[in-house]
């Protein structure tokens, strides 16, 4: 379980993220939806402790963050958005060094050929990751992210530049997670994925929640009907937040 | 640590095999192995034939102290200006860079963040101390031959005292940079005093070395006052023993006097500095984070030598978001469209460079006209325009290679290839030309001895000389479009040499055979010189059309 507890971060004086909290239970997929710079990829990486937060708390299975932070990450796997892999790895060793950092190499061969061959990259195994297509190294970087048993699995826009076939796969390890009652929080604008393959929205907007809830929940908040998409459902909250901003501020 | 040694293992062994896969790569290594050998084996042997420090002393040694003290003085404050430079930067920006790759796969993994730094420490320790060695004997070693003396073995001690040195300094500005990046409210009052106190230092440098020359008038004397000042000397207590340090080979020549005792304090502060840097309990990933990524693409695009990618990097450094002096509306349509296109972006891009190109020939007129008082040899002077027409071509070849980045884009307009190409040729042509005719008009108003028919002349042949030599640069431009290739870098660059090269032979033997065998009158030289220019610069545009309409964006 992932518990994000008052999250402020500041990059010096500006606000990116304003105290927000959330859980992400055993078994659950929730999206972190929002528009261009909200503050879904500083959430992230104070999460996975690339950033250091200037307040709040994140607790993975009851481990502190500030406290355990190796420990912590040892249950944590990050895809980045965009991802640059070691250009002069191959495939094969970048993963096993991913195995490595994580201290997970007792079957790591049996699941390394598995990963390899789900993400359509068995052929590409002895290649350098330089001769790489972009899509390719986005499925060497999920591939690094499921190389050992994460209990939490952070995702920021994964699905970009992906083939429908690794698109698939994903889809389905992400749903293997949440049967092993693992966490995931995935960070995207693609709502119809989020709308699909989560449990939960969560709508982050000027580094603060705007609403958070089941589809259903979102439905209601925005007082829309069943049919309306999650598309519909985002922009009309968000619109309503900032017209609720532009009248204060007034 | 264990994964992070196999990572720089694997990250080591795969360049190496990567370079001895590809024989374009491997052409270009062998090319600096053998020109560091070259230098080495010639730094060795002027070793080995100047005399020893015990034997000789300088070969001018009434100027010997002097000379000792001007250099000492221009090391000082080089050294003071190099590490406000560090330090100021340390406060905003910082200069922890670490690769995209660390960030996106090292970063997020459970390994210690302390084993990070001090492998990514250690790494760039020994870097720089390579780097420290290689620079210090290739510009000691001569330079202590000609001063009579030998670089080593005191030069060891150089090397070892500017390495402890600057491994101090930039330990010092990563522990500042991670201090402020957390507490940039809580020590602001602190940030301020420490920079108030460096400029102030090196303000009173230069405030006694104004004041010295004002009362004597001798710059050099000016400039060893400066570096004595009492302020200057007690701040950058550490690069005053660097700078003894440094100069052990120049002063030990004939007596050992080794400053042991200054390297050993050089050597502490860096070890102590070290140690405080690695006892930091803040995120270090985060102040690396953004310098990282600027650095990525800066290099990128340096690698590539790709001067409009290093312009935008440094524009948008600098936050720039609108177009700056003059604004200048679209224009044209099609290839004029693409022209005019061309030579706006090229205008905003390198405005630097225009005015260096405005400035320099202003400066370099002036000069000859103060200095050369030989009236034959100024109205030879014109002749100076083809040799500019010549270096001005060699600089299209890498704007052309820039554009082609946006190839998925050319390729897709209604614009058939070789006009597209002929865009590229004229938008170098067209400032090539430009420079050509401001060069002429600052001759004509500058120098009147260059005011015989022989000026318009050579600007004429210039411009289309020019233009013959940008169409030849570009053919292997588009043969080598791939600026991330090192390999395709130096083929690229080494063939466009060799086609300029080839591009002026019709023109000098034309000039020596009408001008020189038949004696033709000037204009009778020009038009034929000006006419095969042309059609050769037509023909290496329709080449390099035809490549270019069978250019694949997606290969290399």
């Amino acid at each position: 379980m992932l518990k994000v507890e008052k999250l402020l971060k500041y990059y010096r004086k500006t606000l990116a993220v304003d105290e927000i909290s959330f859980t992400v239970n055993d078994g659950e997929i929730v999206g972190l939806v929002g528009p261009n710079g909200a503050g879904k990829t500083t959430i992230l990486r104070c999460i996975i402790g690339i950033v250091q937060m200037t307040d709040g708390r994140v607790e993975v299975d009851g481990l502190d963050l500030a406290t355990n932070e190796e420990a912590v990450k040892k249950l944590l796997a990050f895809v980045p958005e965009v991802p640059t892999p070691y250009e002069m790895l191959t495939v094969y060793e970048h993963l096993r060094f991913i195995a490595m950092a994580y201290q997970t190499m007792s079957d790591f061969d049996k699941r390394a050929d598995e990963l390899l061959r789900r993400f359509d990259l068995d052929d590409k195994r002895s290649d350098f990751v330089l001769s790489l297509s972009k899509g390719m190294k986005q499925k060497l970087a999920i591939a690094c992210a499921f190389v050992h048993d994460a209990r939490v699995i952070l995702l920021d826009e994964p699905l970009i530049g992906i083939d429908p076939k690794g698109v698939r796969e994903l889809k389905n390890m992400i749903l293997d997670v949440k049967d092993r009652k693992g966490s995931v929080l995935i960070s995207t604008h693609m709502l119809d994925t989020a709308e699909h393959l989560c449990d939960r929205i969560i709508i982050i907007q000027k580094g603060k929640i705007t609403a958070e809830g089941t589809i259903d929940e979102l439905h209601q908040r925005a007082q829309m009907g069943r049919n309306a998409s999650l598309e519909d459902v985002f922009l009309t909250l968000v619109e309503e937040n900032e017209t609720i901003e532009t009248t204060t501020l007034s | 640590m264990k994964p992070l040694l196999y990572l720089e293992y694997r990250l080591l062994v795969n360049s190496l095999k990567n370079i001895l896969r590809s024989p374009k790569r491997l052409i270009v290594a062998l090319f600096v192995a053998v020109f560091i050998f070259a230098w080495f084996s010639q730094t060795m042997f002027l070793m080995a034939g100047a005399p020893r420090p015990s034997q000789l002393g300088f070969k001018l040694p009434g100027a010997g102290l002097h000379l000792q003290e001007m250099i000492t003085s221009a090391i000082f404050l080089l050294l003071c200006t190099g590490t406000i430079v560090l330090l100021f930067q340390a406060f905003s920006t910082g200069s922890l860079i670490f690769s995209l790759a660390h960030i996106d796969f090292l970063f997020p993994t459970p390994i210690p963040r302390r084993s990070v730094l001090l492998l990514k420490l250690l790494r760039d320790y020994l870097k720089y101390i390579l780097w420290i060695g290689f620079f210090l004997t290739l510009s000691g070693a001569p330079l202590m031959v000609a001063l009579g003396g030998s670089f080593y073995p005191y030069g060891l001690v150089s090397i070892a005292g500017l390495a402890a040195y600057l491994l101090f300094v930039l330990n010092i500005t990563h522990t500042i940079n991670i201090i402020f990046t957390f507490g940039f409210e809580r020590f602001k009052q602190a940030g301020l005093l420490i920079k108030t106190i460096l400029i102030v230092a090196l303000l009173s440098a230069f405030v006694v070395g104004l004041w010295h020359f004002v009362d004597t008038g001798s710059a050099d004397f000016s400039l060893r006052d400066a570096a004595r000042s009492p302020l200057v000397r007690t701040v950058f207590a550490p690069t005053d023993w660097c700078t003894a340090v440094i100069l052990t080979p120049v002063k030990s020549v004939g007596k050992a006097n080794v400053e042991f005792d200054k390297l050993a304090l050089l050597v502490a502060l860096a070890v102590g500095s070290f140690f405080i840097l690695l006892s930091r309990k803040e995120n270090i990933y985060e102040p690396s984070l953004g310098i990282s990524v600027k650095s990525a693409q800066m290099r990128m695009a340096m690698r590539s030598g790709d001067a409009t990618a290093i312009r935008v990097q440094a524009l948008q450094a600098k936050g720039t978001k609108s177009a700056r002096m003059l604004y200048l509306p679209p224009f044209g349509r099609g290839t004029t469209a693409l022209l005019w296109k061309n030579l706006l972006v090229r205008y905003r891009m390198s405005w630097g460079q225009l005015i260096l190109v405005v400035i320099l020939p202003v400066a370099l007129v002036l000069a000859v006209q103060r200095s050369v008082p030989y009236v034959q040899l100024l109205q030879n002077l014109p002749y100076l325009l083809v040799y500019m027409a010549f270096l001005l071509s060699i600089t299209v070849q890498p704007q052309v290679r820039a554009e082609l980045k946006h190839v998925n884009l050319l390729k897709a307009m209604p614009i058939s290839a070789w006009k597209v190409v002929l865009a590229q040729i004229l938008t170098g042509t067209v400032y090539l030309a430009a420079g050509i005719l401001f060069f002429t008009a600052t001759m004509w108003i500058f120098i009147p001895a260059t005011r015989t028919a022989l000026l318009p002349a050579c600007a004429l042949v210039s411009v289309f000389l020019g233009f013959n030599c940008v169409s030849a640069s570009i053919i292997p431009a588009l043969l080598y479009p791939n600026m991330r290739d090192q390999a395709q870098n130096f083929f690229s660059q080494l063939i466009g040499l060799s086609l300029i090269m080839v591009a002026l032979i019709p023109s000098v033997v034309l000039g020596v055979a009408l001008g020189v065998l038949v004696d033709l009158p000037l204009y009778k030289i020009v038009i034929p010189i000006c006419a095969v220019n042309f059609i050769l610069g037509i023909a290496s545009a329709s080449v390099s059309g035809a490549i270019f309409r069978r250019f694949d964006p997606s290969g290399d």
